[in-house]
């Protein structure tokens, strides 16, 4: 690619923009795009799957399949809606899912553990929770909370998005989420309660 | 008319019980209430301390969690630049 070429690439091209370019071998507009997604998909690689040492994998996996089939994007949604929907066939490529979730628990003992009723002293939840705290909480959850919590509210994702990505219909969504909710609030609570068996 | 008993982490509320609005907090932090929902929920938490304390707890931990800002390291970067053959 010429320089000029290159420097064509706006630096706040839309998506769309950017794949198509990328669809036609255009490298700067595909540095470009990984430059901008990077931080989302590498997030959202460490929620979805238990071994650190393939989160990188994961990340590498999912720009590789992004940028050969660019041209695939259709541009309904996000183009980030479309990148999680492949981060997450990558991970679960690499590390399948253990067993789901059971949800047998109902949401006053959800509630309960995470606090519903108790006198939780003021700074349990003031400023000093820092980003550590909230990464270590979110550690001890299930991938299928971790995922969830990581597309509606640390990526804010729509709802509708979420639920695409995740293959659920928007209610399921929503209940999911909202257990999610709670038992990330349970684990910042400090208690250890994950699911994921050792 | 006399008050349901109820247990104490279970009021009954402004016609809302506790469980109903532990059951609506998402919803409601997510906007999708109606005006009408929302309101009762304000009335149910304004006479409920036990709501008004979880309540509270839980949006702040869902506001952490929309804070919580990404890095990527430097030597992550440089793996992932090199397995695509791109140039940053
Ligand atoms: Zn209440």
């Amino acid at each position: 690619m010429s320089l000029s070429a290159a420097a064509d690439v706006a630096v706040d091209s839309p998506d769309t923009a950017l794949l198509e370019r990328i669809s036609s071998g255009d490298k700067a507009a595909a540095s470009m795009f990984v430059t901008r997604h990077r931080a989302s998909v590498h997030r959202f690689a460490k929620a979805l799957v238990r071994d650190r040492g393939i989160v990188d994998d994961v990340l590498q996996d999912t720009f590789i399949a992004a940028l050969t089939h660019a041209g695939t994007f259709r541009g309904e949604g996000s183009a980030r809606g479309w990148l999680f929907t492949i981060a997450r066939r990558a991970a679960l490529k690499l590390e399948p899912r253990e067993q789901p979730l059971s949800e047998d628990d109902d949401l006053e003992t959800l509630g309960v553990r995470a606090g519903w009723g108790a006198a939780d002293p003021e700074s349990l939840m003031g400023t000093a929770q820092t980003r550590e705290q909230v990464n270590l909480a979110l550690q001890r959850l299930h991938a299928e909370d971790r995922e969830i919590l990581v597309l509606r509210d640390m990526e804010g994702l729509s709802g509708p998005e979420t639920a695409e990505v995740l293959q659920l219909g928007l209610a399921a969504m929503k209940s999911r989420l909202h257990r999610a909710r709670l038992r990330f609030l349970a684990a910042l609570r400090g208690e250890e309660f994950g699911h994921e068996s050792a | 008319m006399k008050a349901r008993e109820l247990p104490a982490e279970n009021r009954l509320v402004a016609g809302l019980l506790c469980t109903q609005v532990l059951a609506q907090l998402s919803a409601y932090l997510d906007g999708e209430l109606s005006e009408a929902e929302v309101e009762q929920i304000r009335s149910h938490v304004q006479g409920c301390t036990t709501c008004e304390e979880f309540g509270g707890r839980f949006a702040t931990a869902v506001q952490k969690l929309r804070e919580v800002e990404e890095e990527v390291a430097p030597d992550t970067d440089d793996r992932l630049f090199a397995a695509l053959g791109l140039s940053r």
